[in-house]
C-alpha cells in the first residue's frame, strides 16, 4: 500500500521562521532516498542543504524554486510503500551540516485532514477586524501568529492594534497597491522574488519609518588628525593586532564612550516606556556582496580598548560576508553605526534599526578648505549624520549628544587609543 | 433551618402538583404513573392526591396515549402526558408530526399538550433506554422542545410548557434526575420558552449546549481555567425549539470560538443545527472553525465502559476546547 509522507520545511534555529527553497535537487517523479539531498534552503541567517526523510517517489512539490514557506509547514509529499514504514507521522525534511540545530520539536499535528492550514489564512473575524481598522494584508502577514500553525489570532491582531502605530495602514496600503496584478508582472520586465533575508530588511525598514518620529542631525567633524594618525600607524597597528585600523572602529570607539553621559540615546522603547539599556552594545551596518545588508554588534563597547573593539568588527564583518554569524552576534545592539561614506556619500538620513532610539551615520571623509585663524587651510573633515526618534530625544538632547561625539572625536589622541606604543 | 435542596426530579414532581391543582384542564397519563408513581417515581403521589381521573395508567402503546392527548387537548384538556423512556417515543412520532404538529396549521385548533420523555444515558441502560432524540423532535414543524439542566429550569418550563397552547416535547435526562439538586426559590418565578442562560461567563470560547451536557461543560470550563487560565463560557440553551438565536450569537461575538456539545448522535444532530446558524449569521465574528463534540454515529452501547466511550463528558470536554483555544 503507497502512502504519502508529507515533508516538512525544517526549523532551523529557535528564531528562524521561515525558508526560502533556493532550488530542488529533485523533480517530481524521482525516486528518493534517505538521506539524499531533496533540495537547497536559505533561511535570513544562512543556507542549508536538507535531507530526505524517507524512500520512495518525490510526487507532490507545493513550493516552487524562490518561493518561501514558514517552518513546518508542507512542501511537498513522498510516496512510500507504506505497509512497514511507519509513515503516519510527517518527516520533518532534515538539514545537513552542523551550522544549524534542528528543533526537535517539528512534530506537526494534523488535526480534522486539513495540512494546508496555514499563517496566510485568516478567520472571519480576523479579516473582519482587520478591515474595519483598515489593516492590510501587508501588515497582517508582518504580525507574529501564535495559533496553530502559527496562524494569526484575534488576539494577534488586538495586540498588533493596541502597538500600531498611527498612519501605518496608509503607507502600506499604497505600498501593497502599488504591486500590480500578478499577470502582469512577467510582462514588465524579469521577476525576481525577494530573499528572506531581503524581505526581512524590507519589513524592519517599513516598520522603523512606521514607527519612529525620525529627525537627521549633522555634525562637520575635523578629524585631520585621525588621518594622519591612522595613515602613520596603520599597518602597524594591523600586524600588531591583526586588526584594520577603520574610521568605524574609531567612531564606534568614541561613541560607546559618550553614550555612557546619555542613557536616552542609549535606550529602546517598549509599548509606553523607555528602556535605559544597562549595556553599551554598538552595532555596525554590513553590505553584503549580495547587496543585503546585517547589523552585528559589538558587545560592552565601552568596556572594550579601541584594539578590541577593531577585532571583533574584523571578526564580525568576516562572519558576516561568510554567513556565519550567530544569533548572539546580531542580537542586544542598543545604538547603531552606519558608515555609508565607505561608498562615497558624505551626508545621509539612517533609518533608525528598531527597538533603539537613534543611529549615527558616518559621510566619506574630505578634505576641505578650512578657515581657522583668519588662514585657508587644508583640512580631513567628516560628517555625521544623526537620526533619533523625535517621540523619545528632542532637538536639544540629541544636538549636545552629537556636539559631544564632534567634540571627543576632535579630541581623540593615541593614549585615549591605547596606541601610545606604536 | 435552611430548606433542603431539590432534586431535578423532585423539581419536576412539584411542577407537575401544582399543574393539577391550579388548573383544572390539566390531566396526566402514562404507563405505570398512577398507583406505582412511574419508572422513575416523577409522578408519585400524584395519583392518591388528585384521582385517578386525572392522573391515570394507559396501555403500553405510545402511539394511543400521543392520540389520546391529541384528542382531549383538541377539546379543551391540557393533557400532560408521560413517555416511559423517550426511546419509544419513536412508536408515537406519527402521532406527533403528521397529527399534533400539523392540527392548527391544518384546523386553526389550538393542541395544548406536553409529553415528557425522560431521555439520554450514563447509567448503562443501553440502547433502548439511553437514547437522546432532541434532533428528532426538533425537526418537526409546530412542536416546541424544551430540555431543562438545572431544577429550577426544570420546574419553571414544565409550567411555562403545560400553559403554551402548543404541542410541546419537554426532555427530562435521566442522568440529571438524582444528579443534580440546588435550593429552589419559594416563589415560583414565571419562565418564557426561548429563552437560554450562561451558566458561566467566558471571553475565550462558549461552549454551546443543553440538558446534562451543561453540567459535564461547567466542569470543563472550571478545568480549563484551572491548567490554561482560559476563561470558557457556558451557555445553557433550555429550549432548543423556539431556540434563542439572540443569545447564541451574542455569546458568539463575546468569545468568537464555539464548541457544541451534545448527547445525540453527531450526524443530523441538533448541533449541526447550531453550528449552520451560527456560520449562517456569526461568520464574521468566527475566530476559529465551529467544533461539535457529540456522541458517534452507533448505537448507545450497553457495556459501561463502552458508554463512557460513548458519552461526552467533562474530560472530553476540556481537550476538544483546549485544542480549540490552541487554535
Amino acid at each position: 500500500m503507497k502512502k504519502r509522507v508529507p515533508i516538512l520545511m525544517p526549523q532551523m534555529g529557535q528564531s528562524v521562521a521561515e525558508g526560502t527553497i533556493v532550488a530542488w535537487k529533485k523533480k517530481v517523479g524521482d525516486a528518493v532516498q534517505t538521506d539524499d539531498v531533496l533540495m537547497e534552503i536559505e533561511t535570513d541567517k544562512t543556507n542549508v542543504e536538507v535531507e530526505c526523510a524517507a524512500t520512495g517517489q518525490l510526487v507532490t512539490c507545493l513550493k516552487r524554486d524562490g518561493e518561501t514557506a514558514a517552518a513546518g509547514e508542507i512542501i511537498g509529499y513522498i510516496e512510500v510503500e507504506g505497509a512497514d514504514e511507519p509513515a503516519e507521522k510527517p518527516h520533518a525534511a532534515v538539514p545537513t551540516g552542523d551550522a544549524v540545530t534542528v528543533s526537535s520539536n517539528t512534530q506537526f499535528r494534523i488535526q480534522h485532514e486539513l495540512p494546508e492550514i496555514n499563517r496566510d489564512r485568516y478567520s472571519p473575524f480576523v479579516m473582519r477586524l482587520a478591515m474595519l481598522n483598515g489593516v492590510t494584508l501587508g501588515e497582517l502577514q508582518g504580525i507574529r501568529g501564535t495559533g496553530r500553525d502559527r496562524r494569526v489570532t484575534k488576539s494577534d491582531l488586538l495586540q498588533y492594534l493596541a502597538r500600531r502605530p498611527v498612519g501605518a495602514s496608509s503607507v502600506q496600503a499604497e505600498l501593497h497597491n502599488g504591486v500590480p496584478a500578478a499577470e502582469d508582472l512577467s510582462a514588465l520586465g524579469k521577476v525576481v522574488p525577494m530573499t528572506s533575508i531581503r524581505r526581512t530588511i524590507a519589513d524592519h525598514m517599513v516598520q522603523s519609518i512606521h514607527t519612529s518620529a525620525h529627525v537627521t542631525m549633522v555634525h562637520l567633524v575635523d578629524v585631520s588628525h585621525l588621518v594622519g594618525l591612522r595613515n602613520r600607524i596603520k599597518d602597524e597597528f594591523e600586524q600588531r593586532f591583526k586588526a584594520k585600523l577603520t574610521y568605524t572602529g574609531l567612531m564606534t570607539f568614541v561613541t560607546s564612550r559618550v553614550l555612557r553621559d546619555y542613557p536616552t540615546i542609549n535606550a529602546s522603547v517598549a509599548g509606553a516606556s523607555l528602556i535605559l539599556r544597562k549595556d553599551i552594545n554598538i552595532g555596525c551596518a554590513v553590505a553584503l556582496p549580495d547587496e543585503s545588508l546585517v547589523v552585528p554588534v559589538v558587545q560592552h563597547a565601552d568596556q572594550k580598548t579601541f584594539p578590541e573593539i577593531s577585532q571583533d568588527l574584523d571578526r564580525l564583518i568576516a562572519c558576516a560576508r561568510a554567513r556565519e554569524l550567530t544569533r548572539a552576534d546580531v542580537e542586544s545592539g542598543t545604538f547603531t553605526i552606519s558608515n555609508f561614506g565607505a561608498f562615497g556619500s558624505i551626508i545621509g538620513t539612517p533609518i533608525i534599526n528598531q527597538p533603539q532610539v537613534a543611529i549615527l551615520g558616518m559621510g566619506a571623509v574630505v578634505k576641505q578648505a578650512v578657515v581657522i585663524d583668519d588662514q585657508i587651510v587644508i583640512r580631513d573633515r567628516l560628517y555625521l549624520s544623526f537620526s533619533f526618534d523625535h517621540r523619545v530625544i528632542d532637538g536639544a538632547m540629541g544636538g549636545r549628544f552629537l556636539n559631544a561625539i564632534q567634540k571627543a572625536t576632535e579630541k581623540l589622541d593615541e593614549k585615549m587609543l591605547n596606541l601610545e606604543t606604536l | 433551618m435552611p430548606p433542603a435542596e431539590t432534586t431535578f426530579l423532585e423539581a419536576i414532581r412539584q411542577a407537575l402538583q401544582r399543574l393539577l391543582r391550579e388548573h383544572a384542564d390539566v390531566v396526566m397519563f402514562g404507563q405505570d404513573i398512577g398507583a406505582f408513581g412511574g419508572a422513575f417515581k416523577v409522578t408519585a403521589g400524584l395519583q392518591k392526591e388528585f384521582g385517578a381521573d386525572r392522573v391515570f395508567d394507559t396501555p403500553i402503546s405510545e402511539s394511543a396515549i400521543l392520540g389520546a392527548a391529541l384528542g382531549m387537548a383538541t377539546m379543551g384538556l391540557r393533557p400532560v402526558v408521560e413517555m416511559q423512556f423517550s426511546d419509544f417515543a419513536t412508536t408515537a412520532l406519527h402521532q406527533l408530526l403528521n397529527n399534533a404538529g400539523t392540527l392548527h396549521y391544518r384546523t386553526g385548533v389550538a393542541a395544548p399538550l406536553v409529553v415528557r420523555a425522560p431521555c439520554g444515558g450514563g447509567f448503562a441502560g443501553g440502547p433502548f433506554h439511553s437514547e437522546d432524540l432532541e434532533a428528532f423532535f426538533c425537526h418537526m414543524p409546530g412542536i416546541k422542545v424544551v430540555y431543562p439542566s438545572f431544577p429550577a429550569d426544570a420546574r419553571a418550563l414544565l409550567m411555562a410548557s403545560a400553559l403554551d397552547p402548543n404541542p410541546v416535547v419537554f426532555l427530562e435526562n435521566k442522568y440529571l434526575y438524582r444528579h443534580v439538586k440546588e435550593w429552589l426559590p419559594t416563589a415560583w418565578a414565571p419562565s418564557a420558552l426561548g429563552a437560554a442562560r450562561v451558566c458561566r461567563p467566558g471571553s475565550d470560547a462558549v461552549v454551546l449546549t443543553y440538558g446534562a451536557m451543561v453540567h459535564e461543560a461547567i466542569r470543563a470550563a472550571e478545568l480549563v481555567h484551572a491548567e490554561d487560565g482560559g476563561e470558557v463560557m457556558v451557555l445553557d440553551l433550555r429550549t432548543l425549539k423556539p431556540l434563542d438565536t439572540d443569545s447564541i450569537l451574542a455569546a458568539v461575538a463575546a468569545t468568537n470560538r464555539v464548541l457544541i456539545v451534545h448527547e445525540g448522535w453527531h450526524t443530523g444532530g441538533f448541533g449541526a443545527e447550531i453550528a449552520a446558524l451560527v456560520a449562517e449569521r456569526a461568520f464574521h465574528l468566527l475566530d476559529a472553525p465551529i467544533w461539535r463534540l457529540t456522541a458517534p454515529d452507533c448505537p448507545v452501547p450497553f457495556s459501561p465502559e463502552l458508554e463512557k466511550a460513548y458519552r461526552p463528558n467533562a474530560e472530553k470536554i476540556r481537550d476538544a476546547l483546549l485544542e480549540l483555544l490552541e487554535h
